[in-house]
């Protein structure tokens, strides 16, 4: 099941790169990654807030 | 709420950061920290933004759209990031073991161990140990993203917001996302709110 997840997952991504039919289907926008790698960012950032923030709300 | 020896008595923020910083743990649960969030920004906006455009088709302008999105994307933010939020909250509050270790090493070692003693159907338990306290997550992720969108409303029909926002000022409901309003969408949108606007 994982071979041909993969397998038809790479036809259908790199397939779409090379395609010239104008028919192709919408291809996933960034913003998912952007808000991944942000969101992950400022969760980082923030911990040592929330720690103690947390910390004080369970006393 | 816990009894005297084992609160912490931090008298601040500031003073709770120097006794974290002294303790070493400054960066503790971090990982899960990070997930947390990278799981609501991954996953709420998309939904939200499918659910308001969709139901406008056959609703227009009314309150509805953002209600029912607003909670559609609660709900999917509250699935993906609870689980990462109760181990944080492991992480952050965990106490040594009588023999003095702790009870987890890291936010994944955290994962791993209560996924095996306490989500296994062996010990009578399931995967809502990940889902503790869901219900009242949900109605504050909801509260901050309603409250939230409707200072966006306040800030966006101002006098020193750019043109691009234009459409707040005519009452086309905006959101937490970036739409590019066309211009004879937005005017459909006004005619939609002078007749019909509820």
């Amino acid at each position: 099941m994982a071979y041909t997840t993969a397998r038809v997952w790479g036809f259908c991504y790199f397939y779409d790169w090379v395609n010239p039919d104008p028919r192709r289907t919408a291809r996933l926008d960034y913003y998912i990654m952007a808000g991944t790698a942000g969101g992950f960012a400022a969760g980082v950032v923030s911990n040592p807030i929330e720690l103690v923030f947390t910390r004080m709300q369970v006393d | 709420m816990l009894p005297e020896g084992y609160k912490r008595n931090y008298k601040g923020i500031l003073d709770g950061l120097m006794k974290v910083v002294d303790e070493g743990v400054l960066m503790r649960g971090a990982a899960a920290n990070g997930a947390k969030l990278a799981a609501i920004c991954a996953s709420m906006t998309n939904a939200f933004d499918w659910c308001k455009e969709n139901s406008y088709f056959y609703l227009g302008p009314s309150w509805i759209n953002r209600f029912w999105a607003t909670g559609v994307a609660a709900t999917i933010g509250t699935a993906v990031s609870l689980p990462f939020d109760a181990i944080r909250m492991r992480m952050h509050t965990m106490r040594p073991l009588p023999d003095g270790r702790l009870p987890y090493q890291n936010s994944f070692d955290c994962l791993v161990k209560m996924n095996h003693y306490e989500g296994a159907a062996k010990h009578s338990s399931n995967l809502n140990c990940f889902f503790a306290g869901g219900q009242a997550y949900w109605v504050r992720l909801f509260g901050i993203c309603w409250v939230s969108q409707y200072i966006l409303d306040y800030y966006h029909g101002g006098k020193n917001v750019s043109e691009f926002w234009s459409p707040a000022k005519h009452k086309v409901q905006t959101g937490i996302d970036y739409d590019v309003h066309e211009p004879f969408t937005d005017g459909f949108n006004q005619f939609m709110n002078s007749k019909w606007s509820v």
